[in-house]
């Protein structure tokens, strides 16, 4: 445990098998073994190459894959029990919403799913569209939306309910710096506020700057976690250098 | 009961926004209108005909609405990935599968409701508006079998891989069963075993939807049904639609999402 | 490619493709049949399927005059295995009900020869157990009787018979070589609607298709005695009519007999009002050769033999 604070976000030896595309062949691994801690409070890097396992395991603790083997847990409620999404958000890479939808109407969705209604709802619906600066076209169908305005709805949506922890895959994918930056400041935000940012991400340059830990994972497997500036201290070098030293890249040729 | 009605309120949303429901319903109309002005013998007290082709096109026009509607339903989550945002939040497969339904089912009345009012106003405006208790009765007993419709249709969206493949199939199983199941138990008794028991055991378990049609009793202006009749269908649909939308979700949350 | 050389590409090919259909067309009546000389859109579209249509929209009438009270095409064929091939379910129910005999239960069954006592189910409802349905076979079975028409009705009063015009008119467009569909359309246009001018332009539009057909020139024939009164139109028609009647019958058998005694017949009773009688007992006679009741026949040739005697 951290300082005797309980994980608000934990994996216990998870294992995730897909099966084989042709027979004969073993099934593909693609998480193995995975025990992983994340605590209240704190800004969590998950950093892999592509293929590395982290979409997956943010899979399972969305409930949209179940494990082969191993349990996964938010705010100590097993990840296959739907009440263990009430108190989080979730950005997917990819911002795929109702086009035919309002940023409004797809927030007002969103809100009731959580329970959420009346003026509550309407007082945050009116704070999220200001903060991610949507206002003037609240009332414009998502098929008219660029794919940054989608991936701002993305982040409203993700923030509806006042998560406690929220879960960002990719969230500066595709966005502008001046996106990237608006996307950073609002995960500074959360985390004054004392809120848990858990995100994977290839831009390792931000994760340097917001992230109080990271972990790093290859073909499945947890290869390190730590504390950034302890990683960074301890291999006399910048994230990016410890991140490909870990995965196994040559790092003369990254220099 | 908050989070079934939200799902069916974007499925109601998205049916009035698309387009269907409104060439349909214009299609229906302008038949309608255009059968009203033919003048047959001179004679312009003849209703009976156009009530028997508004009420085909309007049986047409909701079977098409319905079960594009719903075998579109999760098959478009999973397809656009709007499925991951909404399993993200604290809904469980089976508040998708009831709030699919319902939004389809609710929609479905509306539009259903719309047509069925403009049978009437045709009838008034020609004179013969026939009764109102039957008419009344004739929506209710259609939106009942649009719910078993609408679940057939959700549980083969799970079943089958393209929308398309559901549908057809669906188009032909509620056009055979309303052409055929009500005559199975006839067929049967005809038939050598073992196909006579197998024929039979088909009949009892197909859900009767040739229950709810009452045309035949609208366009030749019979008394109303009997409420206690109508109960008892209601109960039936209701019987039927729960165990596909039972088996829907069997399904449903077994199945791996395109991750 | 540049604009101009798109429109020669397109012109080249539309001046191809009007040439190949123009050296395609004679050849391809081999293989269209009818339909490459169809005069109508139906036949073009349909060929000889339309007559299912016409079929269909005929039986539909028939539908309409029972108010939806119908044998499907199973109790058809469960009528036919039970009372023998050809027997009609409605029309063993027409026979406990109050009977038109055997036969078809059809608008065309509903003729003169049909009293309007025959008809007046109104009065007298009921009877049969179901009717063509029977006893309900299981549960299914009763609450499905609750939502289907089960009452045996006809159209009756109120020119709420006109509801089966359009269906025979349809049935017309769709076959015009239905001859029966003219005729029935007839007796329901004159006799029960009280619009004998729209049933013989009907009639006519129906032997224009159809020029030597002896079931439409008896009709028109009876529209001239009985609505007109005109008894030398009325001849001349019947004349046409057996003339035709003899083209399309070599020899006289069960079948083609009724026709024959009808145009027969109501020359023999058109002439008897007029008080031609020795023509009426000559046609009367003939009658007596083709009527299943020869005796009812024979005995109206003594009467009009003894008035004729008297007269004298």
């Amino acid at each position: 445990m951290h300082g005797g604070v309980e994980p608000i976000l934990r994996t216990e030896h998870l294992r995730v098998e897909y099966p084989a595309s042709r027979r004969g062949e073993p099934p593909k691994v693609a998480v193995k073994d995975l025990t992983l801690r994340v605590y209240p409070g704190e800004v969590f890097g998950f950093l892999g190459p592509n293929a590395a396992g982290k979409t997956t395991t943010m899979n399972v603790l969305l409930g949209f894959v179940r494990p082969t083997s191993g349990e996964a847990y938010l705010f100590g409620v097993n990840v296959k029990d739907p009440i263990a999404r009430q108190r989080i958000g979730y950005l997917p890479e990819l911002t795929y919403y109702y086009r035919f939808l309002t940023a409004e109407e797809i927030l007002r969705f969103y809100g009731r799913l959580f329970g959420l209604g009346g003026p509550e709802l309407d007082r945050r619906i009116e704070r999220l569209l200001k903060l991610v600066e949507l206002e003037p076209a609240r009332n414009r169908q998502l098929k008219h939306y660029s794919k940054g305005m989608q991936q701002r709805v993305g982040l409203a949506q993700a923030l509806i309910n006042d998560p406690d922890l929220l879960i960002l895959d990719e969230p500066t994918s595709g966005l502008d710096p001046i996106g990237r930056m608006k996307v950073r400041e609002i995960i500074q935000r959360l985390k004054n506020e004392g809120k848990t940012v858990f995100f994977s991400s290839h831009e390792l340059g931000e994760v340097e700057t917001v992230c109080d830990r990271v972990a790093i994972v290859h073909q499945g497997e947890l290869k390190v976690e730590g504390r950034v500036d302890e990683l960074v201290r301890s291999h006399q070098a910048n994230l990016e250098q410890v991140f490909l030293r870990i995965i196994g890249y040559p790092t003369s040729l990254a220099a | 009961m908050k989070t079934w009605f939200a799902l069916a309120g974007v499925v109601v949303r998205e049916l009035y926004r698309r387009k269907d429901f409104y060439v349909l319903f214009v299609l229906t109309a302008l038949i309608t209108l255009l059968l009203a002005s033919v003048d047959f013998f001179e004679d312009v007290r003849v209703v009976r005909y156009l009530r028997e082709v508004t009420l085909l096109l309007i049986w047409v026009s909701a079977l098409v609405i319905a079960v594009v509607t719903a075998a579109r339903q999760i098959p478009a989550e999973r397809e656009s990935r709007t499925i991951f945002p909404l399993l993200a939040k604290p809904v469980t497969r089976a508040q998708v599968v009831v709030g699919k339904f319902a939004g389809v089912w609710l929609a479905s009345g509306l539009a259903l409701a719309l047509f069925y009012g403009f049978y009437l106003l045709v009838g008034a405006l020609q004179g013969a508006p026939g009764s109102w208790t039957l008419g009344l009765q004739a929506f209710w007993l259609h939106w009942m079998m649009l719910a078993v419709v609408v679940s057939m249709a959700i549980l083969g969206s799970l079943i089958f891989s393209a929308p398309s493949v559901n549908s057809t199939i669906c188009f032909i199983v509620v056009a055979g069963i309303l052409l055929l199941a009500g005559h199975l138990n006839v067929i049967a008794a005809a038939q050598p075993d073992p196909w006579g028991p197998v024929v039979y055991g088909l009949y009892y378990a197909l859900p009767h939807l040739e229950l709810f049609d009452v045309r035949d009793l609208l366009i030749h202006e019979h008394p109303p049904v009997a409420w206690g009749a109508v109960g008892v269908a209601t109960l039936y649909a209701a019987v039927y639609a729960g165990l596909f939308l039972l088996g829907a979700w069997w399904i449903f949350r077994k199945k791996a999402l395109p991750t | 490619m540049n604009g101009r050389t798109t429109i020669l590409i397109a012109g080249a090919l539309v001046t191809t493709a009007v040439a190949l259909a123009a050296w395609l067309e004679p050849r391809s009546e081999a293989w269209r049949g009818r339909r490459a000389h169809a005069d109508s859109f139906l036949l073009a579209l349909l060929g000889d399927g339309r007559r299912l249509f016409a079929n269909h929209f005929f039986v539909k009438a028939d539908v309409y005059l029972h108010s939806g009270y119908y044998p499907s095409i199973f109790d058809q064929a469960r009528a036919a295995c039970e009372h023998g091939v050809g027997a009609d379910p409605a029309a063993r129910d027409h026979e406990t009900g109050q009977g038109h005999g055997a036969g078809p239960a059809t608008p065309a069954r509903c003729t003169e020869e049909c009293t309007h006592d025959e008809h007046d189910h109104e009065a007298h409802r009921e009877a049969v157990a179901g009717g063509f349905m029977g006893p309900p076979r299981d549960w299914i079975e009763r609450l499905a009787r609750h939502f289907k028409v089960t009452e045996h009705t006809h159209l009756a009063g109120g020119h709420t018979e006109a509801e089966v015009l359009p269906w025979l008119r349809l049935a017309s467009e769709f076959d015009p070589h239905q001859v029966e569909v003219y005729t029935t359309a007839a007796y329901w246009l004159a006799d029960r609607l009280g619009k004998p001018e729209q049933a013989e332009v009907f009639l006519r539009r129906g032997l224009r298709a159809n020029p030597d057909s002896e079931e439409i020139l008896l009709e028109l024939g009876r529209l001239a005695w009985q609505n007109q009164r005109d008894a030398e139109r009325a001849r001349h028609l019947w004349q046409a009519a057996e003339r035709a009647w003899r083209l399309h019958n070599g020899t006289l058998n069960e079948t083609n007999r009724l026709v024959l005694g009808r145009i027969v017949g109501l020359r023999a009773q058109m002439e008897e009002e007029l008080g031609n009688y020795e023509e009426a007992i000559r046609y009367w006679t003939r009658l007596q050769e083709l009527s299943p009741h020869p005796e009812a026949v024979a005995q109206r040739v003594a009467s009009l033999r003894e008035r004729l005697a008297a007269m004298h």
